[in-house]
């Protein structure tokens, strides 16, 4: 378009001249004389065709063309420089677009539900548990209910592994319990047949399934609803089929809550006698929608009050037990947002750190054009004039640094999205490259260009207005540029070998039995086993004829893989001590378990036995405690030999037989709860954990599991098989991640501010080569010179350290209280840290330097 | 004859003009002013073309390629309806200018003023 109108001008211009001279020629004149004539009344043919072209108001793009085509041109003459700065630009534009999308989808983004700002999550805070957060009783809920005003509905859900009964096989779905008005609270309708009726709501036998449970167990039947089905030996009616993307708050883990599985079925919470009487039974999640208008912390207020009136009622009960309401979103992604935070926090700062590197070496690049500048100066080009075309070489930078980030996004989110099946972190899957995380790239990129640019651009044109060849050095300033990329690394640094430090205490001293080491789960409850004395009688049997497959060296079994099940737990009182008021109760968490089990799980026997023949039936109730459970409960005087009652667990007080080692915690920021043990001899439940260690070479036993489970009951299920390694992986996969992540930025980090000292200290040199020579020349010895050179960049690395320094205990503080939960006073990793990057910037300064000394003397005087 | 430099932007109002007889090029519209106006008027091409595409931008004018009496290929330049009016207007405007203008130049100097 714009070369065909400037090829017309061009034609109407001569077609102009043409006519001109044949008039002349017409009239009288030679050719050759008409010719000349015409052109010197005409004037300048360019600058006719340069007015008139402004007419068209294309000048401003043409120039911006103009400078784009010179900066290309410009940056292609020095190759080396433009790659390193595209790419640390793009490692860290990409790096922060993709945790942005991340963050964006997994944390912010609403959720799929009516009015998902609305729905809030109740907790009570039980100050006697480490991680306060507990559900809530069928009394308390009855009570908030009837007298919250802030709420719309609050609604009580609750979840757990249930088996689909369907021929030989028993898949595994999750059966979410819960009360009536849960579904309609969410606002979404089935996609096939109704929710429940009144009458239904009672008796719970009526269940509505997930697409994906319809589409795979029931290929889709369109007479689905009326069908009935038998999961985990209870009798159902299918009653509905909720919408494909439906997935409703479940629980994950005692404290989480996350978006159900796709293989789910919901059914009418019926809470039982025990639980309807009991305020201390606390069972039940509670999803609430909030009142149009009422506002999140006004309904916190008021359910604190009323939480408060429930306490002095029911003191025995409900003591300091209060009530905390979480936006649903928050309680979805609360455990991850932290992380996601604060690694998009390391990737902007490394994009902060590229970008100061690539300021630094634009002023490098920038002191040696300066001729270059002051003489386009000189011929009249203003200062807005070279800061544009300064600018638009840095947004040029920037711009292939930002197509070159929305790549690497990409491909990131690509592993993320395939990552996100075996990492905790909810709606990963949904990370996408979409059109607002784009909007975020491009941005980033233009204000990475601009924020790089104006600097450097500002700065070298200066002289223009002075109208010298006068040397901008700018060491000052790029002195300053390191001692922020050094502080900035510093912290980087300390904030990753932090995290690698909390990451390594998981993983150090794995068991290397591990990896022969299969879990697998089954349950018997709705059988015949299920009744005493048959369920001490599966287990035994169970547990003799484990050990007898071939290739096992040792099984044993239990109700709760601790760090990873359901950490239910109860109050701990000790027979014969002093009533302790109801408040200061210690708390433990049980589990069934065998003698065979504790080597297994790597619980080493501390004092004490572990159980044997001696504890059976009618033997008095034993139990084996662990060493958190002694300095919660007894720290001072020895357990062992002493009776201890858990509450609601056995009615007989249980005398402590032995203590075992605490478990490592599998993941971050878990410290180890007090635990109690008792024998399946005593009191057995009808759903086992098995755990089974192969002898090296040993295989896998799970066919041979799978048959031996037929023979005893036909109809029990076999799942979660899986070994200790893959559930130790699993439970870590996120926090490798995010280390690993994280170890990455800061490398990468140190890679750079290295380069950066580097670069300026080299500049710093080249300036000075006369005038060490001269030094030289005077009698100055070469430590001399060198350190002259080094000292530029000496201090600022070392203000940088010290900055840095202290920026990493304000990391330490925030990593400490959002991802390890423990505070870190180790100041040692600190230390290593800072002497690392201090060795890294001695190499950056000295090697530069060494070239001062090699200056001869005579050769620079002599030159120029 | 001493040819005189255009009265700032008059030289849109005069290429109107003289496009008002029909479509013509660059040349003749030159060549037309600086005839009707006895030679007096002369249009500098460097004003001109940028004028001309002015004009063109604005709506005024409208131009299109055709060949020339010589039969050759010109850039022919034709008054539009919102340029006929534009014409009109800037002549009226430009009569009250001459007008005053010539009060003011014209008039004897005011008594007592000797």
């Amino acid at each position: 378009m714009r070369d065909r109108r400037n090829h017309e001008l061009d034609e109407e211009l001569r077609s102009h001249i043409r006519m001109a001279i044949a008039d002349r020629v017409r009239q009288g004149e030679s050719p050759e004389a008409a010719r000349a004539a015409v052109l010197r009344e005409f004037g300048s043919v360019a600058l006719a065709a340069e007015d008139t072209r402004r007419v068209w108001g294309w000048q401003w793009l043409e120039q911006c063309a103009f400078d784009l085509r010179y900066a290309a041109r410009s940056l292609a003459r020095t190759p080396a420089f433009a790659l390193a700065a595209v790419l640390s630009l793009a490692t860290g534009i990409g790096a922060t677009t993709a945790l942005f999308s991340v963050l964006q989808h997994v944390a912010w983004q609403p959720l799929p539900y009516r009015n998902p700002n609305h729905l809030a999550i109740i907790w009570n805070l039980d100050p006697r548990l480490a991680n306060p957060q507990s559900p809530a009783s069928y009394p308390d809920w009855q009570d908030w209910r009837q007298q919250a005003q802030d709420f719309a509905a609050i609604t009580a859900f609750r979840n757990r592994p249930a088996f689909l009964r369907s021929g030989d096989n028993s898949p595994q779905l999750e059966l979410h319990e819960v009360s009536a008005d849960f579904l309609p609270l969410l606002g979404i309708q089935p996609a096939l047949g109704r929710l429940w009726r009144d009458d239904e709501n009672e008796r719970g036998e009526a269940a509505v399934i997930s697409d994906h449970v319809w589409r795979t167990q029931f290929s889709g039947a369109r007479d689905i609803v009326g069908r009935r089905i038998v999961v985990s030996q209870v009798p159902y009616e299918i009653i509905g089929v909720m919408p494909a993307d439906f997935r409703s708050p479940s629980m994950a883990t005692q404290a989480n809550i996350r978006l159900s599985p796709p293989d789910s079925m919901w059914v009418p919470l019926v809470p039982r006698p025990v639980q309807k009487n009991n305020r201390g039974n606390r069972g039940f999640r509670m999803l609430a929608r909030l009142k149009d208008g009422a506002a999140l912390p006004t309904a916190q207020r008021n359910l604190s009050q009323l939480a408060a009136r429930l306490a002095a009622a029911y003191p025995d009960s409900n003591k300091n037990i209060t009530v905390q309401v979480l936006s649903l979103v928050q309680s979805v992604t609360g455990s991850v947002r932290p992380a996601l935070v604060a690694l998009m926090g390391a990737a902007g700062l490394f994009l902060l750190i590229a970008c100061a590197n690539v300021a630094s070496l634009l002023l490098a690049r920038g002191a040696a054009r300066g001729r270059e500048f002051a003489t386009r100066a000189a011929l009249g080009a203003g200062r807005a004039r070279l800061v544009r075309q300064l600018l638009t070489e840095s947004l040029l930078l920037a711009s292939l640094g930002g197509t070159a980030g929305i790549a690497l996004a990409a491909v990131c989110l690509q592993v993320a999205r395939q990552a996100a099946g075996s990492l905790d972190v909810p709606r990963l899957a949904d990370a996408a490259l979409d059109v607002p995380v784009l909007a975020v790239a491009i941005a980033l990129s233009t204000l990475a260009g601009l924020l790089f640019g104006l600097m450097p651009a500002l700065r070298l044109t200066r002289f223009a207005d002075r109208g010298g060849t006068a040397d901008p050095r700018g060491v000052r300033i790029r002195q300053m540029l390191i001692a922020g990329v050094t502080a900035v690394t510093v912290v980087l640094l300390f904030s990753a070998s932090l995290m690698l430090a909390g990451f390594r205490t998981l993983t150090a001293n794995q068991d290397t039995a591990a990896e022969r080491t299969f879990t697998f789960q089954t349950t018997v409850s709705g059988t015949r086993w299920a009744n005493r004395p048959f369920d001490r009688q599966f287990c035994g049997t169970l547990l003799e004829r484990l050990r007898q497959l071939p290739g096992v060296e040792s099984a044993g079994l239990t109700t709760n893989l601790m760090q990873i099940g359901d950490n239910s737990g109860t109050v701990i009182t000790i027979v014969g001590d002093a009533p302790v008021p109801p408040e200061r109760r210690p708390m433990a968490a049980y589990a069934m378990s065998d003698a065979g089990f504790f080597p297994l799980a790597g619980l080493a026997l501390r004092q004490g036995r572990l159980f044997d023949a001696r504890d059976h039936n009618s033997a008095p109730g034993v139990t084996v405690v662990n060493e958190a459970f002694v300095r919660a409960v007894s720290p001072d005087t020895p357990l062992v030999g002493r009776q201890i009652r858990l509450l609601g667990v056995t009615d007989t007080p249980l005398e402590v037989i032995g203590v075992v080692s605490d478990a490592r915690p599998f993941r971050l920021g878990v410290q180890e709860r007090p635990r109690a043990f008792y024998p399946y001899t005593q009191s057995a439940s009808p759903r086992v954990i098995a755990m089974v260690r192969m002898a090296p070479g040993g295989g896998s036993p799970i066919n041979a599991v799978r048959r031996l489970l037929r023979e005893l009951e036909p109809t029990a299920p076999l799942f979660e098989v899986q070994t200790v390694t893959n559930l130790l992986d699993k439970a870590s996969a996120s926090p490798r991640w995010g280390s690993a992540l994280l170890a990455l930025f800061a490398l990468m980090a140190v890679l750079l501010a290295t380069l950066g000292v580097m670069g300026v200290v080299s500049f710093v040199a080249g300036q000075r080569t006369r005038e060490c020579g001269i030094r030289l020349a005077l009698g100055s010895t070469p430590a001399a010179i060198q350190w002259l050179v080094a000292r530029q960049g000496f201090w600022p690395v070392a203000a940088g350290l010290i900055a840095g320094a202290a920026g990493a205990e304000a990391a330490n503080r925030a990593i400490s209280t959002y991802l390890l939960g423990i505070p870190s006073a180790d100041f040692t990793l600190l230390v290593a840290d800072l002497l690392m990057l201090a060795i890294a910037a001695a190499i950056a300064v000295y090697v530069p330097t060494r070239r001062v000394t090699k200056v001869d003397p005579a050769l620079t005087l002599r030159c120029d | 004859m001493s040819r005189i430099d255009l009265l700032q932007g008059t030289l849109g109002m005069l290429i109107l003009r003289a496009l008002q007889w029909g479509p013509q090029h660059g040349y003749a519209i030159t060549q037309a002013l600086r005839a009707q106006s006895e030679d007096i008027l002369q249009v500098e091409t460097g004003s001109l073309y940028p004028a001309l595409h002015r004009l063109e931008k604005q709506g005024w004018v409208r131009a299109e390629w055709r060949q020339t009496e010589a039969n050759q290929r010109a850039k022919f330049y034709s008054l539009t309806a919102a340029g006929r009016k534009q014409l009109t207007q800037e002549h009226a405007r430009w009569k009250q200018m001459v007008q005053a203008i010539g009060n003011i130049m014209d008039t004897a100097p005011a008594k007592g003023q000797s």
